[in-house]
């Protein structure tokens, strides 16, 4: 059976290597791949080349390697926190419609399944190993960075089992009927208990960190002698334990040390393997099932030709205004993803998570308290997460050509310009992202500006720099949207599709390559609207001062960056009227 | 109402659809037939105008589809063999939308109607995911008869209606022609298409093996009996096609 799965997957990866590289035949993703190739190669493929002959450490190698251990111990302690919470929903136990319709009636047992997916899952996390490397080789490995390679494949391995028999795990509470709301309140209330005694134990013990040091090296290593106590201090010590031993290999100086601290993470690996493995027959069912739900979920949402039912349990609720039979075509568009977006599909739901939470905090702050930092800290995360908004909001929310495009059969068929197609879609990410951003905006100059000295110059200040962020919010996350969709047309077959973003470990290299490619393209398409605002306000505050000045100056860049989406729209149009669903789509949905 | 001239379709080297040349008359009901991977799809869906052919010209009452696409595309409805639903809507949100892109005034009241007449009027407010294969079936039905087209294209249409769906639907596309809907039914089911269809479109390997009424067709072999069927005329026309190079 081994041979046969071996064959599988064996042919499953040249096949699809294969019409990857066939793509490159079309020149747009050839000229892509190339500019992506290069970009890669200017900021981590020469120094990964330069650093594999000369071991030249980076920047945060310097950092005392307890530090390093640590920090990687949290995010370790934070993810599996986050997966006993909420599980990732895609997990490497995912069968395809093929494979359930040949594996699952084939004379195999669900173990040997099991451990096959597991092996398959490898290629993925290897391809994410790889970038992870290449990008975060040069800063942090400490000494060979194929040393650096093969402990970072260590780590992520030994998370994506980790993280596989946490579904199992949860998989099996659920039949048990331990529902998410129990679960949650027993995960978060482990770990306030677990993190609470450690830091009460470290803090009687240890003390305060050290203050008043000169020089950087001098206070690094005293910070660095500073966290190797609190790590060493009892709780702490067993909590960090794990995470420390699993990230050691890679963050090795020598062949001997990495094989030392390598013996001790590949044993956690194993024991992952084995847990994932023994977790019994039941589970084991339950995983396949589960998976099979979300391979049907997928196909659900590719296009609605899929068994089984919609990505999350949807209810009927009301729309957010009342569609006229006659009017503008793109306003139904709008109307219908704004449907999409109010029913959670597509992501509005974290986003509004972390936007009610903010503005919850905001208010009680400004009950409960005075003027003071707490209203700074809060009005300055309000500002950060406007500014994040805009760059990582059309990534989040997907009410637009990444839910739609599976659907390009029935758009294409509707009387409709490819113009009016591409405003009409990209109409309610812009509207909900704006409208996210204005009220961030208003959180960050109500606190900001009842705190900064009254009668000062500064007391206008947030009040102004949040009307200059509004001004420029609509015309930027127009932009950012278009390109983001711009992406998804011109290329489909490298952007996922669908409501939702992909997860897991072995997707992070993909996720990795496609967000860089997409911010690049977004910071370059700024440039105009910046020199402009620049040039506005140089002349502005000539004359004016800046409480003036910005917004002023805002406005024609913010024309810019509308003439720019005009252009886009025009163009993208155009190409959407040509749109050929045969070539740019079929194989796609044939791959994934 | 439909006219078809040259139509060909290639994906890379190969040729789906070679110089189809072909009419529809307003209340006529075509039958389109061919073996698996013949190029029925792939011509339905170039008449769409979701593909756009290689070569050839389409032009639907009176707009060509190049040149005039929306004011084609109002007047047409193509029903795919799968049902594409969006997830996220109810059966009612579904015909609200497509009455607003189809600019239908009295959406509602058509609206009503369909669901009347293809018993989901219960339904209303259910979601794709609650809705059976056959339902969504009648839904994705009902979305492409709301604007009343004037040509409609049926790929499959009877693909998981249960017997009383299927009589149903059988009447609904004699009812549409009888009106003067210019229709195509594209189908392997050939009893279907005989009962149904005025004339019969058999294509092969891309190519127009056979077009005509089943009685111009069965004149033009003359080893074919009288009182053949649709079946035995297909397997003749099929089975002296040289296959594709």
């Amino acid at each position: 059976m081994t041979g046969a799965f071996l064959f599988l997957t064996l042919r499953t990866f040249k096949n699809r290597l294969l019409s990857q590289i066939r793509r490159l035949k079309r020149p747009r993703y050839l000229f892509f791949a190339i500019v992506g190739v290069a970009y890669f190669y200017g900021v981590a493929g020469r120094h990964w080349m330069a650093g594999a002959r000369i071991a030249s450490r980076g920047d945060l190698s310097i950092l005392p390697p307890v530090l390093a251990e640590v920090a990687a111990s949290f995010l370790i302690m934070g993810s599996i926190v986050v997966a006993w919470c909420n599980a990732p929903p895609i997990s490497p136990l995912a069968f395809t419609q093929a494979e359930i319709q040949h594996l699952f009636t084939a004379p195999i047992t669900r173990r040997a399944l099991i451990r096959w997916k597991l092996m398959k899952g490898q290629v993925g996390v290897l391809f994410s190993v790889s970038i992870f490397t290449l990008f975060a080789g040069p800063h942090l490995a400490r000494g060979d960075r194929l040393l650096f390679f093969a402990g970072a494949w260590i780590v992520f391995a030994t998370m994506q089992l980790h993280m596989t028999g946490i579904r199992l795990a949860l998989h099996g509470m659920k039949q048990r009927g331990t529902g998410w709301g129990r679960r949650v309140a027993v995960t978060l209330a482990v770990t306030v208990a677990a993190v609470g005694t450690a830091a009460l134990w470290a803090s009687s013990r240890v003390g305060a960190p050290p203050t008043g040091l000169a020089g950087k090296g001098e206070a690094l290593a005293a910070f660095g002698r500073y966290v190797e106590a609190l790590a060493a201090s009892g709780p702490a010590w067993i909590l960090l334990l794990p995470g420390r031993l699993l990230v050691r290999p890679a963050l090795a100086t020598s062949l001997t040390r990495f094989l030392l601290d390598g013996a001790t993470a590949a044993g956690l690996l194993a024991l992952n393997y084995l847990w994932v493995m023994g977790s019994g027959v039941a589970l084991e069912e339950g995983a396949i099932e589960g998976a099979r739900r979300i391979e049907e979920t997928r196909a659900a949402r590719s296009g609605g030709r899929g068994i089984g039912r919609s990505p999350r349990r949807l209810r009927a609720t009301r729309p957010p205004f009342s569609l006229a039979p006659v009017g503008r075509p793109e306003i139904a568009l709008l109307w219908k993803n704004l449907i999409a977006a109010f029913r959670n599909v597509g992501g509005l739901r974290p986003l509004v998570w972390i936007i009610g939470l903010n503005f919850a905090l905001i208010l009680v702050i400004l009950r409960v308290s005075r003027p003071g930092t707490a209203h700074v800290v809060i009005g300055a995360i309000c500002g950060m997460l406007a500014g994040m908004l805009l760059i990582v909001g059309p990534s989040i929310l997907r009410i637009d050509f990444r839910q739609d495009l599976p659907h390009m059969d029935t758009l294409r068929s509707y009387p409709l310009a490819g113009r009016s197609l591409l405003v009409g879609t990209l109409l309610a990410p812009i509207l909900v992202l704006t409208a996210i951003e204005w009220m961030l905006l208003s959180g960050f100059a109500i606190l900001m500006g009842g705190v900064i000295g009254e009668g000062t110059s500064w007391s206008t200040g947030p009040a102004v720099l949040a009307l200059t962020g509004a001004i420029l919010a609509i015309p930027m996350t127009g932009v950012a949207t278009l390109i983001h969709n711009a992406g998804l047309l011109l290329l489909p077959a490298w952007v996922s599709l669908g409501p939702s973003r992909s997860w897991g470990v072995e997707r992070m290299g993909q996720g990795i390559f496609t967000t860089i490619g997409l911010l690049l393209v977004m910071a370059l398409s700024l440039i105009p609207a910046a020199l402009i605002f620049g040039v506005s306000w140089f002349l502005c505050s000539a004359f004016t001062g800046n409480s003036i000045a910005l917004p002023v100056s805002a406005l024609p860049a913010a024309a810019a960056l509308a003439g720019e989406c005009w252009l886009g729209v025009v163009l993208l149009g155009a190409y959407l009227d040509r749109f050929d669903p045969s070539k740019e789509l079929d194989s796609v949905t044939q791959a994934g | 109402m439909l006219q078809v001239e040259g139509l060909t379709r290639q994906y890379g080297g190969v040729t789906a659809v070679s110089d189809l040349t072909f009419e529809v008359q307003p209340g006529e009901i075509l039958g389109l037939v061919g073996p698996n991977g013949a190029g029925k799809t792939t011509s339905l869906r170039c008449i769409a105008g979701i593909l756009p052919p290689n070569a050839g010209r389409i032009v639907i009452c009176g707009y060509d589809l190049k040149e005039e696409p929306v004011e084609a595309k109002r007047r047409m409805a193509f029903m795919a063999d799968e049902p594409r639903l969006f997830d996220y809507l109810t059966v009612a949100e579904h015909l609200q939308f497509v009455g607003r892109i189809y600019q239908v005034p009295d959406a509602a009241q058509r609206a009503d109607s369909l669901l009347e007449e293809l018993e989901l009027s219960d339904r209303r407010q259910a979601l794709p995911g609650e809705l059976s294969r056959g339902m969504k079936q009648k839904l994705a039905i009902a979305c492409g008869l709301l604007h009343d087209p004037r040509l409609i294209l049926f790929d499959e249409p009877l693909t998981g209606l249960d017997p009383v769906g299927i009589r149903r639907m059988k009447d609904s596309i004699s009812r549409r022609a009888a009106s003067g809907a210019s229709i195509i039914v594209s189908s392997h089911l050939l009893h279907l298409v005989e009962e149904l269809c005025h004339r019969i479109l058999v294509i092969q390997n891309g190519l127009k093996v056979a077009h005509g009424t089943l009685d111009e067709i069965k004149a033009a072999a003359p080893q074919l009996e009288a009182a053949a069927s649709l079946e035995d005329v297909f397997l003749h026309v099929t089975s002296k096609t040289e296959p594709r190079a």
